[in-house]
């Protein structure tokens, strides 16, 4: 038994600290497995985890950025656990075509990013996603993969470049797009 | 078509935070560029798409992660909660002179508001079944008003609260003659009973409540998952009978 007025000052941390970026850690969680309920689960288990660790976390710390790093990690780990490591490869599949196969032609632009986001390789949805959605700064997103800076800056480019190859068609098609074209792809 | 420069320009665009201005040269190739000025654009579109599709956090999962961090509170924490009830009722017992017993009438009290069916228990005018929501009711010991006249069984609310024992020893709620500092506590399933807005700001913001309703002091403190409401006559039963 409990009562609110009695918290104790790791809760009151807890709260102050942690609690602002469960949205924001759902968001993400959501993109990166694609299940309400795995989503779901990551965040309750990030945030257990950042909380079990809080009292030897200095109050001065980029939470955002660590709580986003344990939940990516914790990610990671499941899909090696599950066999799936090829989610997580580098390397992406190769993006010959348009979105043909991934949407009708009249689907909701979002679904259509939501599916085109779906098929980068893991490190370059996460800098993407890390990037234009959370507007973490490039070294707090190098801590979250783990890597240096400069291989940020090279995911994001390469993460932006296919998004566009892969939704091109579909904005031309949707008059998001001025110009004719098949030109923001090659390279 | 995409030319060297361009590639550059994309390159210097994935190395600024967003929304931040390009260079001056790589601002000039894209004014003069279509190929680039849609890439900008498309890249923008494809980051509100992104950041349109983020659902907050569900309700229930977000109550579940706070009850998960919440440690038991220690002894002396209820303690102090319920002892604001007490006092109450220690305070009543003192300022008022003695009384002269009058047992109220039981009356049907089902379909009135929660507090004035338990303020209605306190007075022992409701011996209907315990209220919904209602875990345990309790006679605190230290202020059992004497003359109990019945004592019917318990049909509902049975499981008492883990703490509540060590405040005060279960006895079957029943009619009593409410005496000036007579007091019962009764412990509530959070979930399952509704606080009015204003009242559950006011526990929020203070964590312990009074208000008087017919003459008896009704004190709530909240708890995690339970509300305990102590009822504490304040007046002599015959004033009361005149209401
Ligand atoms: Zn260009």
């Amino acid at each position: 038994m409990r009562l609110p007025w009695f918290k104790s000052r790791l809760e009151r941390r807890f709260a102050a600290e942690l609690l602002p970026h469960a949205d924001a850690l759902y968001g993400f969680a959501l993109k990166l497995s694609r299940s309400p309920a795995d989503a779901d689960d990551l965040v309750q288990d990030t945030m257990l985890k950042a909380y079990s660790a809080l009292d030897r976390t200095p109050e001065d710390s980029h939470y955002k950025g660590w709580l986003f790093t344990i939940l990516r990690n914790t990610w990671l780990s499941r899909m090696r656990r599950d066999g799936r490591v090829e989610l997580c490869a580098e390397t992406p599949e190769p993006i010959s075509s348009g979105p043909a196969e991934t949407h009708a032609p009249n689907a909701p632009f979002d679904d259509v990013v939501q599916a085109a986001l779906a098929r980068l390789p893991e490190p370059q949805r996460t800098a993407v996603l890390l990037c234009d959605v959370e507007e973490l700064p490039y070294d707090e997103i190098a801590r979250v993969l783990g890597c240096p800076i400069g291989t940020v800056r090279s995911r994001i480019f390469h993460g932006r470049r296919q998004l566009r190859a892969i939704l091109e068609t579909y904005a031309r098609d949707q008059g998001v797009l001025r110009h004719g074209v098949q030109t923001l792809s090659s390279s | 078509m995409e030319s060297k420069r361009c590639r550059q320009v994309d390159l210097a665009r994935a190395t600024l935070p967003p929304g931040a201005p390009l260079d001056p040269d790589s601002a000039a190739h894209v004014r003069s560029c279509a190929r680039c000025q849609d890439a900008a654009r498309l890249d923008a579109e494809i980051a509100a798409s992104l950041r349109r599709s983020c659902p907050p956090l569900p309700q229930l999962a977000r109550r579940r992660l706070e009850r998960a961090v919440a440690r038991p509170a220690p002894a002396w924490a209820l303690g102090l909660a319920l002892a604001a009830g007490l006092l109450c009722s220690l305070l009543a017992g003192r300022l008022l002179r003695p009384v002269v017993h009058q047992p109220p009438a039981v009356t049907r009290t089902e379909d009135a508001p929660l507090l004035e069916r338990l303020v209605a228990r306190h007075l022992g005018r409701d011996t209907a079944a315990a209220p919904v929501g209602v875990v345990s009711e309790t006679r605190l010991p230290e202020t059992l008003a004497i003359g109990v006249v019945d004592a019917p069984t318990r049909t509902a609310g049975q499981g008492g609260p883990e703490s509540a024992s060590h405040w005060a020893v279960e006895r079957p709620l029943c009619p009593v003659d409410a005496e000036p500092g007579a007091s019962s506590l009764f412990v509530l399933d959070r979930t399952e009973v509704e606080v009015e807005q204003e009242l559950a700001t006011q526990l929020a913001e203070r964590g312990v409540v009074s208000v008087v309703l017919e003459g008896q002091r009704v004190t709530l403190a909240a708890g995690d998952t339970q509300l305990f409401v102590t009822v504490t006559t304040m007046e002599r039963p015959g004033q009361l009978a005149g209401r």
